[in-house]
């Protein structure tokens, strides 16, 4: 029988020239599609003018244990204007347990490197100054319960008054208060926060909220 | 130069000698105990110090008032002699009773030091530190106070004395103490090597295996030179020993040598024995002279004009940068060194005690250059001291 020499000279020709015959596969650039590429969440509007910037660390995780007397459950009717940035931060699962202030352990014995809490998520995306309602974070899970009854986790008084008196250096600062370091929100601090916050575009609540706290750059610890 | 000591006028009881000094926003943040903290505040700021006592702080500073404000309740320390000494991130021991304030640890200073003994196996003829036979044990448990309070981003910070390895066991301690505390600093530890001779003190301070340098100084290649500037017989083998003991248990060490006419004469071969026999040293420094301590009372025996030894040093300081070991030369002004060896001088000196010379005065290569000590006077003047115009540093 005849040789199909057409066939045994493609054969022969595939020894030699093996780039050839393997060229399909070969992985080359040429044959890579678009890489699936992950950009950072950039809000159309303002990247026109600037770019991607981090404003301050940004978040204060946990319930709002600055604020004085409302309960935790009247908050949830905000959490409709969570802006679409926190969602992108992934709240956690219930496996993250946010920290509760429970009346106040003795200080801690060895200081502690407070690194900027972007704990739970490598969110790209910084809530940079938009109108939108303080972000709420969802009720902490079961864990988390400070004194084990239905009242809303508050930071102990000690807590407070160093946090109020952060505040205050912030905001003196800032040029917003000129007022004593006291530690007490009277309404020189009262007015110098609703300042701030109509400055920064927060909702203007004249209190210690965590967006707030945020912004001036306390991160939760 | 910026001091490390001053006198304060103290207004109430202190609680404690060593405070950490931080502004309020800093203090309040509480990285530090409250307890162990002197809340810094300029004169513009009005705060409620019962707020501060109520939070626990130790005390007030307020560096340039004269006395306490009628309404401090907490201690004030005020009335400094001089106010640039102390600053918010340094950590300041305060006696009550003679008012004295020392700086232990001084954030942003370009080297800051623990002083762990002031005894010492040795006694070298230029020693800027003289060495003294008494019990100074309260140092190790003040270093181990301190320890905690100093600035978790130091990248390094330096052991010297005196002799470390004469604290037998509390060495260890002091470097598992760093370990702990700075995690992120590397130590710097001076010591004449001796006594890790005996591999037993070679593997105490284990912990400081990748974390610490070992700075050992060796002034010749030969035993009689270097005992006799060491004045201790027996010292070159027992430091030789001890470099080999702590280098084949995974130590970082660097070798000091410094330039006087007693180690001049083997400097050339002393660079040669380190290549051949030492290629594991992670640096070489060669050190000018610092006219302090027991090298003022021997001026004779060791005062060499910088400028007549400068090519020697730049040879031997290659020889060695150029066989792949990094060599360093401090403490040499810039005007008094062969051009060729510019790239290997550094700045060294200790702010506390960094000054020029009054023919400094416009000197283009003043940013680069290390100047002199503090103690420098006419006598250990060099006749080569010079200012650069800005067109011959160019080239």
């Amino acid at each position: 029988m005849k040789k199909n020499w057409t066939d045994y000279l493609k054969q022969v020709l595939g020894w030699t020239a093996p780039t050839a015959a393997t060229l399909s596969s070969i992985w080359s650039p040429v044959q890579a599609g678009p890489l699936p590429v992950l950009l950072p969440e950039a809000h159309p509007s303002n990247t026109r003018l600037q770019p991607l910037t981090f404003v301050m660390p940004n978040r204060m995780e946990g319930p709002e244990i600055y604020i004085g007397h409302r309960s935790h459950s009247s908050h949830r009717s905000h959490s409709s204007h969570r802006s679409h940035y926190s969602s992108a931060g992934g709240y956690t699962s219930p496996s993250y347990s946010a920290p509760v202030y429970s009346p106040p352990p003795p200080p801690p014995p060895a200081p502690v490197y407070n690194a900027p809490s972007m704990v739970t998520t490598p969110s790209w995306s910084s809530p940079s100054k938009t109108t939108t309602a303080p972000y709420q974070p969802p009720a902490p899970a079961s864990g988390s319960a400070s004194s084990g009854t239905t009242a809303a986790p508050r930071a102990s008084q000690q807590d407070a008054i160093a946090m109020t008196m952060r505040v205050q250096v912030e905001l003196m600062r800032l040029g917003y208060y000129k007022g004593k370091i006291d530690g007490k929100m009277g309404p020189g601090t009262k007015e110098a926060l609703r300042a701030f916050q109509r400055a920064e575009g927060l909702v203007v609540t004249g209190m210690m909220d965590n967006a707030t706290l945020a912004r001036l750059g306390f991160v939760g610890k | 130069m910026l001091p490390l000591h001053t006198r304060a006028v103290i207004s109430g009881a202190l609680s404690r000698q060593l405070l950490k000094v931080l502004d309020l926003a800093e203090a309040l943040r509480g990285d530090v105990p409250h307890e162990q903290v002197a809340v810094h505040l300029d004169d513009g700021i009005d705060v409620d110090t019962g707020v501060l006592r109520d939070l626990r702080f130790a005390a007030v500073m307020r560096p340039g008032a004269t006395d306490r404000r009628p309404d401090d309740v907490l201690p004030v320390i005020c009335g400094l002699s001089n106010t640039d000494v102390v600053n918010p991130g340094d950590v300041i021991r305060v006696r009550q009773d003679s008012g004295q304030l020392s700086v232990l640890y001084r954030r942003g200073a370009n080297a800051n030091s623990l002083f762990l003994t002031v005894q010492c196996n040795s006694r070298c003829l230029m020693c800027s530190q003289p060495p003294r036979d008494e019990d100074d044990l309260w140092r190790v448990r003040e270093l181990l106070d301190l320890i905690p309070l100093i600035d978790r981003d130091l990248p390094q910070l330096g052991f010297t004395g005196g002799e470390p390895t004469l604290l037998g066991p509390l060495l260890p301690e002091l470097i598992r103490s760093c370990k702990a505390a700075l995690p992120w600093t590397g130590l710097h530890i001076l010591t004449n090597g001796r006594n890790f001779a005996d591999p037993a003190v070679a593997d105490s301070v284990h912990d400081a295996a990748g974390f610490a340098t070992w700075a050992i100084p060796l002034y010749a290649d030969v035993p009689s030179r270097h005992d006799h500037v060491v004045q201790a017989a027996g010292a070159f083998d027992a430091t030789v020993n001890g470099i080999y003991n702590l280098a084949e248990r995974g130590h970082a060490i660097e070798i000091r040598f410094v330039v006087h006419a007693q180690t001049l004469p083997r400097m050339q071969h002393f660079a040669e024995f380190i290549w051949r026999n030492m290629p594991f040293v992670s640096h070489v420094a060669f050190m000018g002279l610092e006219p302090m301590g027991f090298a003022k009372v021997n001026r004779d025996l060791l005062w060499v004009d910088p400028v007549d030894y400068g090519p020697a040093l730049a040879e031997a300081a290659w020889h060695l940068q150029d066989r792949g070991i990094t060599t360093s030369i401090y403490n040499v002004p810039l005007c008094v060194l062969p051009k060729a060896a510019w790239p290997l001088a550094r700045q060294s000196i200790s702010d506390w005690k960094n000054v020029y010379d009054p023919a400094c005065e416009g000197c283009s290569m003043r940013p680069r250059c290390c100047g002199f000590f503090a103690s420098h006077g006419p006598a250990w003047r060099s006749r080569g001291i010079r200012a650069f115009r800005f067109d011959e540093a160019a080239e």
